[in-house]
């Protein structure tokens, strides 16, 4: 998953304004010797309680899917994903990937919101945006994870056809695959 | 074989398309019902009316 820390301060901010924090637990993006695939709910439970520990999340409660991703499926099957909902219950943020800044400003865009209902300000119409954003390579945290979960998780990674999107050119040369 | 929970990294093509095409903004989130670390369910429908919900998914690998 992504970082801890960037998100448990973003909770610090938000959560005493009337937002709920999550982690969802999903299936082993890079299963390994240490944290293979699951083979059931159980496993998946106790990885969740091991992630706590290891990542010393205290405050933002885990909440783990069934052994199927019932929930994952719903909501793309990405590993990283992000997703902000309203209290309507509507989508009002999606991101393929964990990115702290983007979050807090769109946690403060829904408290902008709760201050336009409460002082009964119209709005004109609902828009939407789009954007793109840039992953940096962060060897250091790819290698801490890959290391976690086994020298498995490492090799399958570099052996992965066609999609090797966040490994290193000297990477790519070691594991002779070049696409 | 079970492909949702694949043994090995790279059997299973990432979902991107699924991922822009679920859940899009401006829609109603899907329902969920999770499990929390104290065995206890969480569904998005506990909140509607009262929080705002920030979800983050992930994986201890």
């Amino acid at each position: 998953m992504g970082e801890v820390p960037p998100l448990t301060k973003l909770y610090g901010k938000y959560e005493p304004k009337g937002f709920a924090f999550f982690i969802v637990y999903v299936r082993e993006a890079h299963p390994g010797e240490n944290y293979p695939h699951h083979k059931s709910f159980e496993q998946k439970l106790e990885h969740a309680e091991k992630l706590r520990k290891l990542e010393d999340i205290n405050k933002i409660p885990i909440v783990i899917d069934d052994i199927n991703g019932t929930a994952h499926n719903a909501y793309g099957l990405l590993p990283n994903m992000v997703y902000l909902i309203d209290k309507e219950g509507m989508v009002v943020y999606k991101s393929d990937w964990s990115d702290a800044e983007e979050m807090d400003g769109m946690c403060a865009t829904l408290l902008r919101l709760d201050e336009m209902k409460a002082r009964q300000i119209p709005i004109i119409r609902q828009g939407t945006s789009e954007r793109l954003h840039w992953i940096p390579m962060d060897p250091a945290m790819r290698e801490r994870i890959y290391r976690r979960s086994g020298q498995k998780a490492i090799q399958d990674y570099l052996n992965a056809k066609g999609h090797l999107p966040y490994a290193t050119d000297s990477e790519r040369e070691k594991s002779g695959n070049s696409t | 074989m079970d492909f949702y929970n694949y043994e090995t990294y790279g059997q299973c093509e990432i979902g991107a398309p699924d991922f822009r095409s679920t859940a899009k903004v401006g829609m109603r989130a899907p329902n969920f019902t999770l499990t929390g670390l104290d065995g206890k369910p969480v569904s998005l429908t506990d909140f509607l009316g009262k929080k705002h919900i920030l979800l983050e998914f992930g994986s201890i690998t």
